[in-house]
């Protein structure tokens, strides 16, 4: 089989054979990734549905809660580190999330503007009356 | 002469520094590439959260997101998809440690959970549009059955890419390819939870809000 | 206009996206005619990440006209000048390379020197659009038309064509031909100025862009300048194709016999032309910038020996497939269904990309072994290439 083989390159260390892996701490890191998960989305349902919340605030909260759930996925499903192996998925994370935060926030702010730049439609009919 | 030199032996456990290390094992090789496939297909989906957020008060005098999401549903269709990304991890611990029976029955409900998601789904989309809620109804609508289509349409792939997987791993056995295409399968799914976590966020629950 | 700013959002990456990629061609070549390493590296390599990041903070600039405050036309127009400035690095960085070199005014040079000496003026009339004032007079005038392509030809086509000349012999194993290469490059690049140049004009004259008819008197001389500009770059298309055809019919006179044409400084020149499926027998190791240009000098003064390979390995490399060509095929045909409506037709297409992805994922095997001893014997039939 060519694939073992090749699938060591040189320098790197020889990964740990998955039978003397503890099959305990992957299943300990999901457990938690989920029941942190499962704690950050009931509270979304609650902040959306109380009154015990200053209202203006509901949605900031929401999104901080949502932030907060993503990173979790990150970190406990999709084994986002700061290892050396991770290094490039990290970057690359990176370079997408500003990119994403670039296309979200710019199309607002410009949608916004272009908005708030529109006839009201009461000058529209001030204007045909004129004629 | 040849500028190329023999690369030595390299003693067991030695570590090179980056340079000489030569390239990266095909696994570390294989996740950084899906992962930047990803990372495009989240770009495209930021166009379709940016098109929602300009369009979600442009209801056309029909029916609005407050009147037509139902939290209960939406609550299930979210404790599926986390369930599902909580199995698919447990899948690949199971594939990991290459226990047949363990991967079989993580897949398995996995997709199970997944199909229940797109049911609920699909019934949702089933009932808005019976009450007139359609996407040609207002541009509101439009915006919300293209992403939450959208996002529901890679859910489908998804199952069925998994299908195909499981196939391929009766064939072959846990041949590296088939590891490494299991491995792109997880970070799929994944990253298809973090996308539902936004779509809740944003689509459900701040489309309740008075 | 959710739709306008989507596109533009992408659309303006994407011209870097298609530039950056030549800008690398001129890199390359640049250094390797002159036998000058590449000045400023560093520099070059933070121009392109820095280009990276502004291309997504720019794209307003094409729609100034549409409606925006004057605050965020002001952002935009900022960010459109600031972009400038890495693209000028990188532009006195290729000058700084040529400067003190000595130059060998090849075909790729030539294409080079011609996209420097262009693309800096249509740089130039990219800043005077970035004004949103200036825009507001000549957006969506055949101005626009000029600027965008006094950066895209020079800027894109200059350097695939440069690209395409450089490593064709490394591809083909034979060169191009010279004087039909320079033919083409002189009537490209005269052609192009006579095409465009005149369209800055007529744009301020107030000439619009895709103007089914005009009958604005004025225009006229302008324009026929324009046509002869065209018809000259026509001529310039003709003599990229009869460069090829007159070089593949004296390809055994213009055979590449040393896998170095170009006296490289980089590794790919250390192959045979055409490389084999392994390109290098053993990994080659690396140390500097410019290695295969570091080994040769090594090896003029005495320092270093030439080796023989004696002990080959087998190598892993991946097997070939038609995916990619067919998937774009179906793709063509999906996406032309799509826009249409043809509903049928993009169900045929989505089905064939899937067959298609089905084949592949369950092919047999992945990856092909090329024996140690194959390996050997291109080595030694070859060894004046793969070596020096």
């Amino acid at each position: 089989m060519t694939d073992t083989r090749w699938d060591v390159a040189p320098g790197d260390r020889p990964a740990i054979p998955a039978s003397e892996q503890r099959a305990s701490s992957g299943f300990l890191v999901y457990t938690i990734g989920l029941l942190l998960a499962a704690i950050l989305t009931v509270t979304s349902f609650w902040v959306a549905n109380t009154s015990a919340i200053w209202a203006p605030g509901v949605p900031a909260g929401l999104a901080v809660l949502a932030i907060a759930q993503m990173g979790v996925h990150l970190v406990f499903f999709l084994h986002i580190t700061t290892g050396p192996d991770s290094t490039h998925n990290v970057l690359a994370l990176a370079f997408g999330v500003l990119i994403v935060f670039l296309v979200l926030a710019g199309s607002l702010v410009i949608m916004a503007n272009l908005n708030e730049n529109m006839m009201a439609h009461g000058e529209m009919m001030n204007l045909q009356m004129q004629r | 002469m040849n500028v190329a030199v023999e690369m030595d032996d390299v003693r067991q456990g030695e570590l090179l520094n980056v340079s000489e290390a030569g390239p990266a094992p095909k696994r570390i090789i294989a996740g950084f590439g899906f992962w930047i496939f990803l990372l495009s297909d989240i770009v495209m989906f930021s166009a379709l959260f940016a098109s929602y957020a300009v369009l979600a008060k442009a209801s056309a005098g029909g029916p609005t997101g407050a009147q037509l999401f139902n939290l209960r549903t939406a609550a299930m269709e979210t404790a599926f998809l986390l369930l599902s990304s909580y199995s698919c991890g447990l899948m690949s611990l199971a594939i990991n440690s290459r226990q047949h029976i363990g991967v079989y029955f993580g897949a398995v409900v996995t997709f199970l959970l997944g199909a229940a998601f797109l049911n609920l789904e699909l019934r949702e989309f089933h009932d808005m549009i019976a009450m007139g809620a359609a996407p040609q109804r207002s541009a509101f609508l439009s915006a919300f059955f293209t992403l939450v289509g959208c996002h529901g349409l890679h859910v489908a792939v998804g199952l069925v890419w998994l299908v195909l997987m499981m196939i391929q791993l009766s064939i072959r056995g846990f041949h590296g390819v088939v590891v490494r295409r299991l491995h792109c399968f997880s970070l799929f799914w994944h990253a298809l939870d973090i996308i539902w976590v936004l779509i809740f966020t944003i689509v459900y629950l701040m489309g309740v809000l008075p | 206009m959710m739709y306008v700013n989507l596109f533009w959002v992408w659309r303006h990456p994407e011209v870097y996206i298609l530039v950056l990629p030549a800008f690398g061609i001129y890199s390359e070549v640049s250094a390797t005619l002159s036998s000058k390493p590449l000045f400023g590296y560093r520099s070059m390599v933070g121009a392109t990440l820095v280009i990276c990041v502004l291309s997504y903070t720019v794209w307003l600039h094409h729609f100034f006209t549409m409606g925006a405050s004057a605050g965020v036309n002001a952002f935009f127009g900022i960010t459109s000048m600031i972009i400038g400035v890495p693209t000028g690095v990188k532009v006195f960085n290729w000058l700084f390379t040529m400067y003190g070199g000595r130059v060998r005014f090849t075909v790729p040079v030539l294409w080079t020197i011609g996209f420097m000496v262009t693309f800096v003026f249509g740089g130039l009339t990219g800043v005077l659009l970035a004004l949103p004032a200036v825009d507001w007079q000549v957006h969506n005038s055949v101005f626009l038309i000029a600027h965008f392509h006094h950066v895209i030809i020079p800027g894109v086509l200059f350097g695939a064509i440069a690209g395409y000349n450089y490593w064709f012999p490394k591809a083909f194993g034979f060169k191009l031909d010279e004087r039909w290469g320079v033919a083409s490059f002189w009537c490209w690049f005269i052609g192009f100025h006579l095409a465009f140049m005149p369209l800055y004009v007529t744009g301020l004259m107030g000439m619009t862009r895709r103007l089914q008819h005009y009958d604005v008197l004025a225009w006229q001389p302008w324009l026929l300048v324009a046509e002869a500009g065209a018809v000259i770059i026509l001529a310039g298309i003709i003599c990229q194709v009869a460069q090829l055809v007159v070089s593949i019919r004296h390809r055994e006179q213009l055979r590449d016999t040393t896998g170095d044409p170009w006296n490289g400084r980089t590794l790919e020149w250390a192959t045979a032309s055409p490389p084999p499926a392994w390109n290098f027998a053993v990994l080659p190791r690396v140390d500097e910038l410019d290695a295969f240009w570091a080994k040769k000098q090594r090896v003029l003064a005495k320092q270093d020996l030439p080796g023989g390979r004696h002990k080959y390995d087998p190598i892993e490399v991946p097997k070939n497939s038609p995916t990619g060509f067919v998937t774009a095929f179906f793709a063509v045909i999906t996406g032309f269904a799509l826009i249409w409506h043809i509903w049928w037709m993009a169900g045929v297409g989505l089905l064939g990309a899937a067959v298609m992805w089905l084949a592949f994922m369950f092919r047999a095997e992945d990856e092909v072994e090329i024996s140690a001893e194959q390996v050997g014997q291109f080595d030694r039939t070859h060894s004046v290439e793969v070596s020096l």
